[in-house]
Formats: C-alpha cells, sequence, structure tokens
C-alpha cells in the first residue's frame, strides 16, 4: 500500500523512522511511503492512505474553524 | 165704405186658410230644422265634452307616465350610485389590502436581503481573519515550531 505524507517543510530522520514504523503498524509492512513537501499545508503533518486521510496540518484546522465561522454566521 | 159680413167671414177663412197653411208648411218644418239642429248641436256638446274628458284623461295619463319614468330614473341613478359606491369600496379595500400585502412582502425581501448581506459580510470577514491568520502562522512559525507540531502529530497517529 502507498502511503502519502505532506508537511510544510523536510521530516528529520528520527521523524521519518517514527512516522514509519507507526504506519507500518497501522496498514502493515509492505507499506511504501512517499513524503512531499507543500508549504501550503502551512504546519503540522497529512497522511493519505488510499481513501483514508488523516490531516492534522494548521490548514485543515484553519479551515475547520472557517467552516464553523460559515455556519454560525 | 160698407162692411160687409159675408166679406168679414170669408177674410176670416181665408186668414184661417193662410195660418193653416203657413203652420202646415212653414212652421213645423222650421220647428223640425231647429230641433234637428239643437239636437246637433247637444250631440255637439257631448262630443266635445267627451273630447274635453278624453283630453284630461291623455293628459293625466302622460303626467303619471312622466313622473313614473322620473321615479324610475331617479330610482336607477340611486342605484348606480349605490352600486358604483359599494364598487369604490371594494376596490379601495382591495387596493388597502394589496398594498399592505406588498408591503409585507417588501418588509420581508428587505430582512431577508439584510440578513444575507450580514452573512456574507461576516464570511468575507471570516475569510479575511482566516486568510491573514494562514499567513500570519507561514511567516511566524520557524523550524523548532514546525518540528514541534509534526511530533505532535506523529504522536496522535502513533496513539490512533
Amino acid at each position: 500500500m502507498k502511503i502519502t505524507v505532506t508537511t510544510a517543510i523536510t521530516l528529520s530522520k528520527s521523524q521519518l523512522e517514527a512516522l514509519t514504523k507507526a504506519l507500518k503498524k497501522k496498514y502493515g509492512s509492505k507499506t511504501s511511503i512517499e513524503t512531499i513537501v507543500d508549504e501550503a499545508v502551512i504546519g503540522g503533518i497529512k497522511v493519505t492512505a488510499g481513501s483514508e486521510q488523516l490531516d492534522g496540518t494548521l490548514k485543515h484546522k484553519l479551515n475547520v474553524i472557517k467552516t464553523q465561522l460559515h455556519q454560525s454566521s | 165704405m160698407d162692411i160687409q159680413l159675408s166679406q168679414i167671414i170669408f177674410q176670416i177663412i181665408n186668414f184661417g186658410v193662410v195660418v193653416g197653411a203657413l203652420t202646415y208648411f212653414l212652421y213645423r218644418p222650421i220647428l223640425k230644422i231647429l230641433r234637428d239642429r239643437s239636437e246637433k248641436i247637444e250631440a255637439a256638446q257631448k262630443q266635445a265634452q267627451k273630447t274635453l274628458e278624453e283630453k284630461e284623461q291623455i293628459d293625466a295619463f302622460k303626467k303619471k307616465a312622466k313622473s313614473d319614468a322620473e321615479k324610475q330614473a331617479s330610482d336607477i341613478i340611486a342605484e348606480a350610485r349605490e352600486s358604483a359606491e359599494e364598487q369604490r369600496k371594494q376596490l379601495l379595500s382591495k387596493a388597502k389590502s394589496d398594498a399592505k400585502a406588498e408591503i409585507a412582502k417588501l418588509k420581508e425581501q428587505w430582512e431577508e436581503e439584510k440578513t444575507k448581506m450580514a452573512r456574507s459580510m461576516q464570511q468575507d470577514f471570516s475569510d479575511a481573519v482566516m486568510a491573514v491568520a494562514e499567513k500570519v502562522m507561514g511567516s511566524v512559525l520557524d523550524k523548532k515550531a514546525h518540528q514541534k507540531l509534526i511530533d505532535q502529530e506523529i504522536k496522535n497517529l502513533i496513539k490512533a
């Protein structure tokens, strides 16, 4: 399974190792990980595994706040 | 001049014959003519009276007909006025009701528009705030803060 990890800056070696370990535990040992650096996410990390997405980026959090503000108005 | 009795008698007889003849041939026809004329005059008077009465009847009838026509015309005018007044009231009432409904509709539209505009302004404002926040966050976050955020998310992922 191919997993894409998006961050605003390049992951450190220790971060990549910890992440690989955690993802292989969750999705299996045959998992391959691709890292992408995209400043648009502002900060944090986004993991995309097939149709599943774990979005912990600041961009996503701001979008959630924006949606809530739109809904409350 | 001698007065002879025979002559006197003759004259009397003669006078009597003349009177008889005049009575028979003149007086009676004249009397008949006068009677006929009198009857004709009387008939004409009766006819004139009758004509007069008929004229009076016709006049009375005409007067009544005129009075009836005037009353009828007056009734028609009164009815038309009443109908026009009723129609005027109905139209006025409908116009008032329509105007009221139109005002209520416009008020409602205005309220909707106001709410929509306020919502749009609020959304524009929140979009602007978020855009500013994105830019500020992008410029404020240093490498250390980025690393910290990523570490935190990796921890969350491990926990999940």
